[in-house]
Formats: C-alpha cells, structure tokens, sequence
C-alpha cells in the first residue's frame, strides 16, 4: 500500500456556489475560508463542522478575486460590477462599496501590513488606496490590455501586474515607476505571485506554461509546461519550495521548485480548475472550480523530511528498483534518465464514498430574506439530533438547513497490489511523456543548429565566389 | 418566401456531424470567453483565426471567431439564433456572410444578410454591428461578381439608415489587377479564399475600425511592410 501519510489529502468539500469558483483564501486565523464566485455572491466557510457558512449578497455581477486581510478581520471581494467591497465576516455582514475602476476589477489583494489594497482591471489600470477610509493613492497605467492580477510583494514595497498585452510588469510603490517588464510570448498571463522570499515571481499562462523569474536578476529561472490547458491560477506554499496550479485540464498541479518538476498531480474538480491557494502556514490549500465546489485539502507532504518524501514516491513508481537508485543524492541536480513520475491522487473515488453534508448556509446582505430560515449557530446540536434533523429535512427535500458535517476522507478502497500495479503504469507513462518532450527540445536544438549551419555555409561561399 | 432568410441548419450530408459540433463549440466559448468583438460568417472569417495577423491583432483585441466554411445566410441565421449570442456581451460585432449562396438571387441574399442584421440587433443592442462587403472571387470577370457588386450596393443603401451598424465595403480595387481586372493567387490562392497578403489588404480598413471603436491601440512591431517587397511572380 502506498505511503499516504505524506500525500495530500482531501480534508472537506464545500458546496454552496451556484456557479464557477473564481478565488479562494484562508483566514490567516485558519477559521475561515473565503470564496468569490460568477453567481455574484462571497461566501466563507467555517472550518468547525457544525458551524455554518455565510453566503454575502451585494455585487451585482460575478465576484472575481477574494482576499483576507492580514489580521482576519475583513474580506475584500473584486468584481466585474467595477466595484471593490470590503466585509467583515460575520453574520451580520457589514461591507463598504466603492467603485474602484471604469471596468471590471479583475483581482484585489492586501499588503502584507493591511494599511494598503492594490486592485487591477480591465480599465488597464492598477490602482492603489488605503484601507482605512478606501482612500486613492495612485495608479499605475502602463498596461496596454485588460490587467489580469496584481500583487503586493510580501514586503509591501514592490508590485507585480500581469495583463493580456503578454507582460508581467513590476513596479516599486514608493516611486510608482515600472521598473521591469517580463514578456510573456505565448499567450497571455492570468495570474502572477510573489516568492515568499520576495526574491521571485510566478506567472500562469493561458498557454498552458508556469514561469518563475528571479527579479533581482531580471531572468527566467525555470519554465513549466506540466498543464495540457491555460493555467489559471497558482500560488506558492509557505517554505517557498513547492507551487501549486490549477489549470482548465481540472487537475492541480504541485511543482517541485527545488528539483524543478512536478511532484503531484491531484485531480478531483470535474472541469476547470479555477482558483487555489495554500493556507498562511502552507499546512492546508483550497481548490475551487467550474464545477461550482471548493476542496480543502492537507498539505502532508510538507512535515515530513523532504528526503524521505522523494524516497517514498521513487518506492512507488518502481516495483524493481533500478541497482543505483541508493547513489543518487536526494538533492543535487542529477540527470538521471528514470526521474520518479509525480504520483497522481485522484480525490474523486473518495469524493463518491463520502456520505457528504453541505454546511448550512446563512444568507447575509441587503434585506433579501425576512429573517433567518434556521435556528443560529450557536444551538449546540447532539450527534442524535443530527441524524435525525437530516434524514427528516432529506424526505422534505429541504436543501437549505443541513447541520455541516464532513468525513475525512478514506483511504482509496482498491486492493493494494491493483493499485500500486495501476501507479506503476501511470508512473511509467509520466516518464515516457517526459522523455518525449526531452527529446523534441533536443530535436529543435539541432533543427535550430542546422539552419544556422547552413546559412552559415551560403554565406561563405557567396565570400568566396562574389560574381556568380 | 425568401430561402435566404428562413434560418435552417446545414443538413449533415457527410455524416459526421461536424457542422453541429463546432455549433456547440461556438455555445460553451459563449459561456466560457468573454470576447469584445465577435466575428461571424463563412469560411472567409473562418480562416481568418488561421493567419498570423490573428495572433497579433486580432487576438489581443479579445476577438471570437464564429466563422464556419461553407455557410449560406439562412444557416448563420439559424445559428445566431440557436444560442450564439448567448451569454456574451461583445462590443462589436463583425459579420461577412453571403459568398456562397448559389441557389439565391441577388435580391434574396440581400434580404438574409438584412435578416442576420435584424437579429444581430434584436439579441445584441448595445454592440456595435460592422456587416463587411462581400469581396470579389474568380479569377476573371464572372457573372458571380455582378451579383456580389449588387448585393454590396443594396447593402450600403440599406445599412445605411440602421443606427449602430455600419456597412464596410473594402474597396474591390485592391484585389483586382487593373489591367484585366483577373485577381491574382497572391491575393486569393484559389481565388476565393484569402492568403495570409489576401487577408492582411481585407483587414487592414477593418482592424482601424475596431481599434478606433474600442479605443485600444494595440502596439505591435510592424513587420508587415517588409512582405511587399517580396519579389513578384
């Protein structure tokens, strides 16, 4: 049986959206977890299970970035009804609007000290305010395309933009100048993140790609093409050592930045994936999607020795170990022909054994109900009741009031041997998918060296015979 | 009754279902996209998403292209009306449609594309509607090119009148050799389809109107100069 213990697990799936998930974030105080969606509304989940969640009606259009504030009092929530509104996440709700830009406001986030909010729209613009009061600052107007994400660094003092013009641009906040453009050629950027050292960012592609760029260097450290559909969004884990993806191919990527490849590959979502994001502490990340759920999943892998991790994924790939796989040092940049495949989890097989109960849900927001369907949330509620509440709601066909409860999930219940024979043969797929790639980069190497020799040749022996 | 203008799907005489699957296509790139200009028609708009100046122009301008081969009038009615305007707000719309229309007479085509109009307006009213003139096709002059020439002229009378459209007739002169008027295979390599030269002369008056009605200037290295010294065959 493989080693689960240090491969992400799925802890709990939230359903409540009514449509796309288009961004997700934790409360830095791990209660919470915030999500915006195309069907206009914020919802945040609550993490206890009985607890419920609280549905924030008040954009008039879809809800396309959310953001949590560092000290976890406030959600801000970017729209394409061109406005920004911040929360407070409780059950009464309370928000302030204001209208941030001339188009659809693509992404919002806070600095890292939650004086300062930087929004990015369609208007081409990023534009910076205070919190306090929702003040403008400035803005910075040099994009020539819709502005897709904007980002503070996690010092405060620089900001990275990506747009559909393909740049990724990076600005310092204090002189409000762009001090370098990245070009993107193949396609253009839809979401951008800062290293949690501040010493690199990443930029998702629609053209499938992750790039990270070192930007003290101003030069491209590493290029990942491991998605087969634009890449939506992705965001670093705290240690700064792995990123996680989401692409239209509804899988979640994890990528390896030390090693340079990929680590997982987590399915689960049916459709895009939309949003993710790891938790402050890297411990948890949440996934949401087309498909109208958010996932939250146990990061595992990053408690555990990353030694062993890498030792436990190189076991379950190979049933015969090849003779020298004890030679090779866990973290030096080796070339070895037969790399460990990434091991695929698939979330679905426990997603059908989950016997799931939405959390119920509080509609919070400008007088849409006359008052609460169901009892608050602060009626204790025995494991007896429980049952009984939802197998009664369930005849009634009533949706809206289910206590929240979830089952952590089980352990895949194929027999061992079937599955790891099953991860074996993805294993070996993954490596020969990799070595074809490989080897159609070495092909346009040479196809690249061969004209260049051959212009070359002309050239000399037009040198040498001039009149022909 | 005006064949033209009754909106009906292509009948799938092949039998592989292609016509309807990229029908269906065009529907989820409704919901999933978010285009600013729309681009509609036959297989002439079809190609279009083929050429180079696509990547560059077109595609930075947050275009879609709907344009399926062989399409008649009635049968990008049907698929108008059958949930390709669905779901989306474009800004501009671009329809060139009414090539291949052999059955119909001049008068019926006219009709169809004034049919296509009328729904583009009822379904999308806030989108600026640019409906471009049929371009010539033959190598010499052919009685097809008569009934193109009319049908343009219909147009830029009716059009004239509807607010928010506008009828954009690129200048037949351009394709046309003034000697003998013959339509050269640099132009159209089959004399009715464009080259990626073909299609840069067609877009040019249309890329200007669109930049000009979405105020974005897109700044792209101009490479395309350098093709028009290419040595002529």
């Amino acid at each position: 049986m493989a080693t689960v213990l240090e491969d992400p697990t799925l802890e709990r799936h939230f359903k409540g959206h009514r449509d796309t998930v288009t961004s997700v974030d934790f409360n830095p105080n791990m209660k919470q977890l915030a999500s915006g969606s195309m069907d206009s509304c914020l919802m945040v989940w609550n993490f206890k299970p009985q607890m419920r969640a609280y549905r924030f009606v008040g954009h008039k259009d879809a809800v396309l970035d959310v953001c949590f504030s560092p000290s976890g009092h406030l959600v801000s929530s970017a729209s394409r009804d061109k406005t920004v509104r911040l929360w407070i996440p409780s059950v009464k709700g309370e928000s302030t609007v204001f209208k941030a830009h001339t188009a659809t406001v693509r992404s919002v986030d806070f600095s890292s000290d939650g004086q300062s909010l930087c929004t990015a729209s369609d208007d081409k613009t990023v534009k910076v305010w205070t919190v306090h009061r929702q003040k403008f600052l400035f803005s910075l107007n040099q994009h020539m395309n819709w502005v897709r994400c904007a980002r503070f660094s996690p010092d405060g003092r620089l900001i990275v933009s990506g747009s559909d013009d393909k740049t990724v641009k990076l600005w310092d906040r204090t002189s409000k100048e762009c001090v370098h453009t990245f070009f993107e050629h193949g396609g253009f950027v839809n979401h951008v993140a800062f290293h949690p050292s501040g010493t690199c960012i990443a930029a998702a592609g629609t053209d499938s790609t992750v790039k990270v760029w070192d930007i003290r260097m101003n030069k491209l450290l590493q290029h990942y093409t491991a998605h087969t559909a634009p890449v939506n969004s992705l965001s670093f884990h705290a240690s700064g050592n792995y990123l996680i993806t989401a692409s239209d191919d509804s899988t979640l990527k994890i990528l390896d930045l030390l090693e340079g490849r990929l680590f997982y590959t987590l399915h689960g979502h049916q459709g895009p994936a939309t949003a993710v994001k790891f938790s402050r502490s890297g411990e948890y990340f949440a996934s949401g999607g087309s498909d109208e759920q958010v996932l939250v999943w146990k990061t595992n892998f990053d408690q555990v020795d990353y030694n062993e991790v890498l030792q436990s994924h190189r076991r379950r790939e190979f049933v015969d170990p090849p003779p020298h796989v004890h030679d090779i040092p866990p973290r030096s940049p080796h070339r070895s022909p037969a790399r460990p495949a990434a091991p695929k989890l698939d979330a679905r097989a426990g997603l059908r054994n989950m016997s799931d109960i939405p959390p119920g849900v509080t509609d919070v927001g400008p007088a849409l109900f006359s008052q609460p369907r169901n009892t608050s949330h602060d009626a204790t509620v025995g494991l007896g009741d429980l049952e009984m509440t939802s197998t009664d709601r369930a005849m009634r066909g009533d949706t809206s009031s289910y206590p929240s409860g979830t089952q952590p999930l089980e352990a895949q219940s194929l027999p061992p041997q079937l599955s790891s024979t099953l991860e074996h043969i993805v294993g070996q797929l993954d490596i020969i998918t990799q070595t074809v790639s490989i080897l159609e980069q070495r092909l346009t190497m040479t196809e690249n060296k061969l004209r260049e020799v051959i212009d070359n040749q002309q050239k000399i022996t037009l040198q040498v015979r001039p009149n022909d | 009754m005006n064949p033209a203008a009754v909106a009906v799907p292509v009948e799938d005489t092949h039998g592989d279902g292609r016509w309807m699957s990229l029908h269906n296509r065009f529907k989820t790139e409704t919901k999933d996209r978010e285009p600013d200009v729309l681009m509609i028609g036959d297989s002439l708009i079809q190609q279009l998403g083929n050429t180079e100046m696509w990547e560059k122009m077109f595609v930075p301008l947050h275009c879609l292209n709907f344009g399926i081969g062989a399409d008649q009038t009635q049968h990008v009615l049907w698929r108008l009306q059958h949930g390709e305007l669905d779901n989306i707000n474009p800004k501009i719309i671009v329809l060139l449609v009414g090539t291949n229309n052999h059955g119909h007479t001049a008068d019926q085509v006219t009709e169809g594309i004034l049919e296509i109009v009328k729904c583009i307006r009822d379904k999308q009213p806030q989108a600026q509607l640019i409906v471009m003139g049929i371009p010539p096709r033959g190598q010499h002059h052919n009685p097809l090119r008569e009934k193109i020439a009319t049908i343009n002229t219909a147009l830029a009378e009716k059009l004239s009148s509807l607010v928010n459209t506008q009828f954009l007739n690129v200048d037949p002169g351009i394709f046309l050799n003034p000697a003998d008027g013959s339509i050269s295979r640099q132009d159209m390599y089959d004399y009715l389809h464009f080259t990626q030269k073909g299609y840069r002369k067609l877009c040019e008056p249309l890329l200007e109107e669109l930049q000009n009605l979405l105020k974005n200037f897109v700044k792209v290295e101009s490479d395309m100069g350098e093709v028009e010294g290419a040595a002529a065959e």
